[in-house]
């Protein structure tokens, strides 16, 4: 069992290629950004493809309720974009968190916040 | 959890390469069955293949579990602590997520090559077996490269992603080759320099120029995917000493540089001189060279162990282009 644990620690140096994870790209609306009318939804750039099953956005306003449509789903023609919708909002700072699983099954999270106004 | 994924993925990965590599050394490095051959070298290559054969079954059995082992830890990370496990999440996961899909496929080729083993355990006639072990060595190979499907790849985006996988495939099909036959070219020698056996100084001889032109090409194709690779991950050349990943990557690329040196020495003084002690005139004791080589591929080992400690850090960094 030495011999093959010895042997293994030498072959996984051959386990060469690191890890990557699927990084916000850009957002629509952007982060931090301010707009005269509520979007209808809102859509991330990953950096990476993402699975369908495991990644969901999820928006909130700024008493903390849950305001998007729950039905985040990966783009149908770019699977690095993952998008929920969302109803008509209300003028004030929204929060959009995120957690998707790469198709590597690497897993990130994060938030932005995006504001409507007047 | 960080921790678990590191440690089932390497086991999962070292493993695979393995299987690969013990198929690939029976079917092009074991020197065949001749009629010619002597008792000496028939009772050798019986206890060597036989060695092979256990080697495969347990390494089958590591494969399985660890495969299962990694898709556990993984989906448990993908579900997150926010939500309940249960099967049905779990047979989602499995069924519905590239990761998943290709593990079901890769258990299904893994169950294929464990038939291929048990039929290769029969008593079979030459051609039969000759069509098993090219049938096994086909199954694991496949097995090995479909990780490229499941790696920092396959979750590329873009124009490129095709031939990201397609070179990430071919560095790993490299690995089986050298550094993984490196592990049984040891054995071999091993098994070999102790025997006062000139018939199998003369197969060690034979197995060393087979594997160093095999490792030739191996290393060319690892440097150049490598390379390749090293494209994909990097953004701009200052990442390699500005951003830890870059750093580590560029520590592994000098500890494979090492490792060259030692190939090297093996390819270029060791392998001629291991030739020169079988010439019939050669005088004196003919396993010099032999056990220097010997010394040589553990040498190898020492520096890839290192590596390894560089390669475990590097799996949980996000890349510089990222």
């Amino acid at each position: 069992m030495t011999r093959l644990g010895l042997i293994l620690l030498l072959l996984s140096v051959a386990t060469v290629t690191g890890w990557a994870h699927a990084f916000l790209d850009h957002a629509d609306p952007r982060v931090g950004s301010q707009g005269k009318t509520s979007p209808s939804q809102v859509k991330i750039w990953f950096t990476e493809k993402v699975e369908r099953v495991l990644s969901r956005i999820e928006v909130f306003d700024s008493a903390g309720k849950e305001v998007d449509r729950h039905d985040s789903q990966v783009n149908s023609t770019n699977p690095a974009i993952l998008e929920v919708s969302l109803p008509p909002l209300k003028p004030g700072k929204y929060k959009a968190s995120w957690r998707v699983t790469a198709v590597d099954t690497h897993v990130t999270t994060g938030t932005f916040e995006f504001e409507v106004v007047r | 959890m960080i921790f678990g994924l590191v440690v089932t993925r390497w086991l999962h990965w070292a493993v695979c390469i393995l299987l690969t590599s013990s198929q690939l050394f029976r079917v092009y490095l074991v020197p065949r069955r001749e009629v010619s051959d002597g008792r000496d070298v028939r009772l050798w290559r019986d206890e060597f293949v036989s060695y092979l054969s256990r080697f495969d079954v347990v390494a089958l059995v590591i494969t399985v579990l660890s495969l299962f082992a990694w898709f556990a830890v993984t989906a448990l990370n993908a579900i997150g602590p926010d939500h309940r496990i249960d099967i049905s999440l779990i047979a989602l996961i499995a069924t519905e997520t590239q990761f998943g899909r290709v593990s079901i496929a890769r258990l299904a080729i893994l169950a294929l090559v464990g038939i291929c083993l048990f039929a290769s355990s029969r008593p079979t006639g030459i051609d039969r077996d000759r069509v098993l072990r090219f049938a096994t060595l086909s199954l694991v190979a496949l097995n090995l490269i479909a990780l490229a499907l499941v790696g920092h790849a396959a979750a590329t985006a873009g124009p490129t992603d095709a031939l990201h996988i397609a070179v990430d495939a071919v560095h790993l099909a490299a690995t089986s080759v050298w550094p993984g036959g490196l592990v049984f070219f040891a054995l071999l020698l091993r098994s070999t320099i102790a025997l006062p056996s000139t018939n199998l100084r003369a197969l060690a001889a034979e197995a060393t120029r087979r594997f160093s032109a095999c490792s030739l090409v191996a290393v060319t194709v690892l440097g150049m995917t490598g390379l390749a690779l090293g494209f994909f991950s990097i953004h701009d050349a200052s990442d390699l000493w500005k951003t830890p990943y870059g750093q580590l990557l560029t520590a592994k690329v000098l500890f494979f540089c090492g490792m060259l040196g030692f190939g090297a020495q093996n390819l270029f003084i060791l392998k001629n001189q291991i030739r020169l002690e079988e010439l019939p005139e050669s005088p004196g004791h003919r396993t010099g060279a032999a056990r220097a080589l010997f010394h040589n591929v553990l040498g190898e080992a020492a520096v890839g162990t290192l590596i390894i400690l560089i390669v475990a850090v590097l799996g949980i960094a996000p890349t510089p282009r990222h």
